[in-house]
């Protein structure tokens, strides 16, 4: 008589293929993908003497159209277009919106005649080259960007959140998104 | 209660006419409004570098190497970013359709264009605006308030910047009173179907005078606080035709409310207006309204209205009547989200006070940011014979643009 009749070969054989692929599925996510969260610098043209560090609900209303000037300039927002990672996160830590309110919430001015949204760009480079080239623009792009050697010209901006002055290197700083960093499976 | 009467062809072609003139005066009114003021003040009117090749999508109007002032018109927002010696249009609109229906006997269904809605948004310099919108509207009786089919100016207004936080605008503008009333449009809100008060107009949409408001940020025991408020008066008896409500002479009113953090809101709304649909009696209105961003996706408003008449002639509706609605929205997945409404509120719409109490459930989704789709059903219930209880079924497609 063999050790297991066919149909229990079968469910062994099932259960433990199953179970096996669910483990190789994970080992490999974790392999290959890890979440982090890289900080998303505030930027302005570098020789501003009065912008240093700007209040996180500051920031809120400016992108939010409720306020149009700040360090006693009127100020144009920049903002990156929608898709990108880095807006994502900093709709989410700065505006505490999801993407679709955030839409609703334009549509609601446009049609209130309220308040005027910032303008798009669709890349980091062209929010630098804009910050960098033009007087009292505000935007953001991730810190790693603004690090590189050749980026100059422009100036990072603390946040303050509940009285604390944070620069972006700060284990606290707010402005953050998440990105997926890859790494080559062994 | 207002009453609507069907219009006859030509008396709609005269109201066609008299909108589109009268649109087409307003758009020319801004240029002028612009070169009386064409002098920078402050930081508001401080323009930034001339940023004439960064805007694709703008056509230049008037443009000439002698006149300084130009006008620039466009779809998108980017038409408003701050430039030298530059009046600025952004035009845009939307519609919808919607499929309606009840299961009272011999009213059958609907498909119909509910909503075509056009605007024009004109700025200078951060402290002049104009903003005209004009609008079709084809709603049907099938949810239980009045039919309503017409084309007509819904907000034509010129608005005056004092500062970034306080302003004074004249014309036809949206009623500030609670929250549902100044955000009226369809494409905005989560359900087909208004709320009582909404649906059988107690407080005109539109109002046709001044307004003086405005907004402070103040830190409130911690918490970010933005405190709004709006002083109005207005006339009814628009002799250009743009109010569309039931109230006669001087209207006037007040709106105060408080957002925290950008997440929560109360507010209060009075209004005061001698209704001449009504016998003229006088109604003097109070709104308190708020809503709460709650863990989960969870959004919950609530809006309570009392309305107290005095000096009518109409018995049996001349008592004060009390609305009230909450509604609770999920957002369970991005672009989709499920609502439910509680609304009861004693109705005279059908020349009889009556308790009714509706119950509203609303899946929406939103495939693309343009787009709302929403699928509905709502029960309606009567507190009294005279009124036959019904459903009602409704699903409506919008598109913005």
């Amino acid at each position: 008589m063999p050790l297991l009749r066919k149909r229990e070969v079968g469910f062994c054989f099932s259960v433990f293929s199953r179970s096996r692929l669910l483990c190789l599925l994970f080992v490999f996510c974790v392999a290959t993908t890890a979440q982090a969260d890289e900080p998303i610098a505030v930027i302005v043209r570098a020789g501003w003497q009065q912008a240093d560090a700007i209040a996180l609900t500051d920031l809120q209303k400016l992108y939010l159209g409720k306020r149009i000037s700040v360090f006693g300039q009127r100020v144009e927002c920049l903002h990156l277009a929608p898709g990108s990672p880095v807006r994502e996160g900093f709709v989410r830590s700065v505006l505490a919106r999801s993407e679709s309110s955030l839409e609703l919430y334009w549509l609601q001015q446009a049609l209130t005649g309220g308040h005027i949204p910032p303008r798009e760009f669709s890349s980091v480079q062209e929010v630098l080259e804009r910050v960098r080239t033009r007087p009292y623009q505000l935007g953001y792009v991730p810190l790693a960007e603004v690090m590189k050697p050749h980026v100059q010209g422009v100036q990072v901006l603390h946040v303050l959140q509940r009285g604390a002055n944070l620069g972006p290197t700060q284990p606290e700083y707010p402005i953050r998104y998440s990105t997926s960093i890859s790494t080559p499976a062994r | 209660m207002r009453k609507r009467t069907t219009r006859g062809m030509s008396a709609g072609l005269w109201r066609c006419l008299k909108t589109l003139s009268a649109s087409i005066a307003f758009l020319g009114l801004l240029p002028l409004l612009a070169v009386a003021a064409d002098t920078p003040s402050g930081n508001l009117a401080q323009p930034t570098a001339n940023h004439a090749a960064v805007l694709p999508e703008a056509v230049m109007i008037g443009a000439s190497a002698t006149a300084p002032l130009r006008w620039v018109v466009g779809r998108t927002p980017a038409v408003f970013q701050p430039r030298e010696n530059q009046i600025a249009t952004r035009v845009g609109g939307w519609f919808d359709f919607s499929f309606e229906a009840n299961d009272l006997p011999n009213t059958g269904s609907s498909f119909t264009l509910n909503h075509f809605n056009l605007y024009a948004d004109t700025r200078f310099r951060d402290r002049w605006q104009a903003f005209l919108e004009i609008e079709y509207e084809h709603e049907s009786d099938r949810s239980g308030f009045e039919a309503e089919r017409e084309f007509e100016i819904e907000q034509a207004y010129v608005r005056y910047n004092f500062d970034e936080n306080h302003h004074l605008r004249f014309g036809d503008f949206n009623t500030p009173f609670g929250y549902w009333t100044p955000l009226h449009w369809s494409i905005l809100m989560e359900t087909i179907e208004k709320p009582l008060h909404e649906g059988n107009r107690l407080v005109p949409e539109q109002q046709f005078g001044a307004e003086f408001g405005g907004n402070y940020f103040v830190p409130l025991y911690g918490v970010d606080t933005e405190l709004s408020y709006a002083l109005f008066m207005g006339y009814g008896d628009d002799p250009l035709g743009f109010s569309d409500g039931n109230a006669r002479g001087v209207t006037s009113g007040v709106d105060l409310h408080l957002t925290f953090d950008d997440r929560h809101q109360i507010g209060v709304s009075v209004y005061r207006q001698k209704n001449g649909e009504a016998a003229d009696r006088i109604e003097n209105n109070v709104m308190l309204y708020g809503y709460a961003t709650l863990p989960g996706s969870l959004l919950f408003r609530t809006e309570y209205m009392h309305q107290h008449r005095s000096g009518g002639r109409q018995p049996g509706l001349d008592q004060d009547v009390d609305l009230f609605y909450a509604n609770l929205r999920w957002d369970f997945i991005d672009p989709a989200y499920l609502n439910y409404r509680f609304s009861y509120g004693e109705d005279d719409a059908s020349g009889r006070t009556v308790d009714h109490v509706i119950h509203t459930f609303t899946l929406g989704v939103r495939p693309y940011p343009s787009l709302l789709c929403k699928l509905e059903y709502s029960a309606h219930d009567f507190r009294h014979p005279s009124r036959k209880d019904f459903g009602f079924w409704g699903f409506s497609v919008g598109y913005r643009f």
